[in-house]
């Protein structure tokens, strides 16, 4: 047993103590005086899912351009792709298959175009979930791009960017102990570490709520619209984290936690050194339409 | 014998393959009946599988039913080897839904029934709540729960509680720190060195919404062991053993007695706390 435990006891005064601290100063965006070592890009569009819950093809090519062009602070698509890979690369697309709430194929096919334009050969690309280990190009990549939908998840809290990288081990039950807290040691395997160049966390319809495992059910899923993009995958599920506990605000009427709380998030920072937990610490860029953008 | 045989062979064997209906409602069965054995499990539901496991869980029956309309029904039995353990299990989840009257305990909500009898956990779901799916679900509950023929027994330490003082729908019955820290967050690390052998509940008082957790242990050796490591780590500021004011301006109270450890979160009043405690020493063997 470790000499520096957390007990509740310690979470009560930090909670006493923010609800003091929110009575006499500043709004939440103007309190930190931490340094930003963290970027996401949030963005959004009101035409990206029609009324019969398809997904416009031309607007989420816009958005993903558009999120790119601006994460990599360059003038165009090609330019950031360009930047992201190298004619030389394999390059693995981490997918997701869950049949609830797949990896849109629309994004899987999108960025697989700019991946060529960029001048990787095709046969050195290949998009993939629960087949990763066997597949001979994400054996040998270079690169990797991880993208998949943000939901509630039943033993984890959330299934996010951090939680994607559970195929690269060939016995996942191995990160399942406490709520999945390790998962972030994943991201330090060889067969990734230090490879992904970018995430992105589909946020298009999110599922905010679950009564079991594999459950989904419409009702707790709604058009956000968005797409979240950055190359820190703790700050994509933290943020994407705010947005879900703020929405299961706004429908429950009240704060309903997450049950498991989704505390591999912290621990991804914490203890396996990814990236940023802390939102004072990440600066969120935001893109498009904001109505109801819920941070 | 084929795998595939060897498969097919201990799903008929299976006992929970006579709870389940060819056809129900013009429901019919879609697949093949699939089995899953101990960390199997992980094959079928990944990481949510340790909620099962947590529980002593052994085997898990899937089937599936479809409509006309190709809508789906998906019925999970789950032997947990103990009335107990299957009590568990449903108490992990529920307090989300309606009272269904199915089983010895039930809830439904959008689509979805829980149960347990006897020891056996079971989740129906369908895909989408139509009323057709409604009453279908509702229909293979009853069908099931009569097909298992004997009820089971609560956990002992429910016996510990007064008659209509705390919140039923909130209880929570366990073993591993794990499941603990879902609902209630004690600390990071396993303070009250919880396992597979040690039983436990958590449920908050009607009064003042503190938190009851009542904890047995195998010896009264592993109680003192693991009392003392919680007052250590949980309260070390305490000037009377025990009992803290915490920094919510509330009072947490404990006591060990025999294989027992009795804790109180977050009693508004300190003499109401160990009045709670006293009450429940007094129910002891």
């Amino acid at each position: 047993m470790s000499d520096t435990i957390i007990t509740r006891r310690e979470f009560l005064q930090k909670t006493t103590a923010a609800a003091l601290a929110a009575t006499v100063t500043l709004p939440f965006e103007m309190k930190s005086e931490n340094p930003i070592k963290s970027k996401v890009l949030l963005i959004r569009h009101q035409d990206v899912i029609d009324k019969r819950g398809q997904i416009n093809e031309i607007v989420i090519r816009q958005m993903l351009d558009e999120s790119v062009t601006k994460l990599l602070d360059v003038k165009n698509p090609t330019e950031a792709w360009k930047i992201l890979v190298k004619p030389t690369d394999i390059v693995g697309i981490k997918s997701n298959v869950w049949r609830y709430l797949p990896t849109p194929e629309e994004i899987e096919i999108n960025i697989r175009r700019q991946i060529i334009n960029a001048s990787v050969k095709e046969q050195n690309i290949a998009i993939d979930d629960r087949g990763v280990l066997d597949n001979p190009i994400f054996q040998k990549a270079t690169v990797l791009i991880n993208m998949r939908p943000f939901r509630t998840h039943n033993w984890s809290g959330v299934g996010g960017c951090i939680k994607n990288y559970v195929m690269f081990t060939p016995k996942p039950s191995d990160y399942h102990s406490d709520s999945c807290a390790d998962l972030g040691a994943l991201w330090n395997l060889p067969i990734v570490k230090g490879k992904t160049r970018l995430n992105i966390l589909v946020m298009l319809t999110p599922q905010f709520h679950c009564l079991g495992p594999h459950h989904f059910d419409k009702e707790y899923t709604w058009a956000y619209n968005g797409l979240l993009v950055g190359h820190d995958p703790v700050a994509l599920d933290s943020v994407g984290l705010k947005i879900i506990e703020m929405k299961r605000r706004l429908y429950f009427k009240e704060d309903l936690p997450l049950r498991p709380s989704a505390k591999h998030i912290v621990v991804a920072e914490k203890k396996h050194k990814i990236g940023i937990s802390d939102l004072n610490k990440i600066e969120i860029i935001k893109l498009g339409w904001m109505k109801d953008a819920l941070i | 014998m084929s795998l595939l045989t060897t498969l097919e062979n201990a799903i008929a064997q299976s006992p929970m393959h006579e709870f389940l209906p060819k056809n129900i409602l013009g429901w019919k069965t879609s697949e093949a009946t699939k089995l899953y054995s101990d960390k199997e499990i992980y094959d079928y539901m990944n990481g949510a599988g340790e909620i099962y496991r947590a529980y002593n869980f052994k085997d898990l029956l899937v089937q599936r039913y479809i409509n006309k309309q190709q809508q789906e029904i998906l019925v999970e039995i789950f032997d947990m080897q103990s009335s107990e353990d299957a009590f568990g299990v449903f108490t992990h989840t529920h307090g989300r839904g309606k009272k269904a009257n199915i089983g010895q305990g039930s809830e439904y909500q959008r689509g979805l029934l829980c149960f347990w009898k006897e020891r056996y956990f079971i989740c129906i779901r369908a895909e989408n709540e139509t009323p057709d799916a409604k009453k279908t679900v509702l229909e293979l509950g009853k069908y099931i729960s009569k097909a298992i023929k004997v009820k089971g027994n609560k956990p002992a330490l429910l016996q510990f509680l007064s008659e209509n003082e705390y919140v039923d729908s909130n209880l929570r019955y366990f073993h591993k720190y794990e499941i603990l820290n879902i609902h209630f967050y004690i600390a990071d690390e396993n303070i009250l060195y919880l396992d597979e052998n040690s039983n436990g509940l958590i449920v908050p008082h009607k009064e003042d919404k503190s938190r009851l957790l009542l904890l047995q242990y195998p010896s009264e050796e592993k109680s003192t062991i693991a009392y003392q490591n919680f007052l250590k780590h949980y309260m070390p500021d305490a000037t009377t053993e025990g009992i803290i004011q915490t920094e919510n301006r509330k009072y947490t109270i404990s006591e060990k007695v025999k294989n027992y450890i009795f804790i109180i979160f977050d009693a508004t009043d300190q003499k109401h706390g160990i009045a709670i405690i006293e009450k429940i020493k007094r129910r002891l063997p």
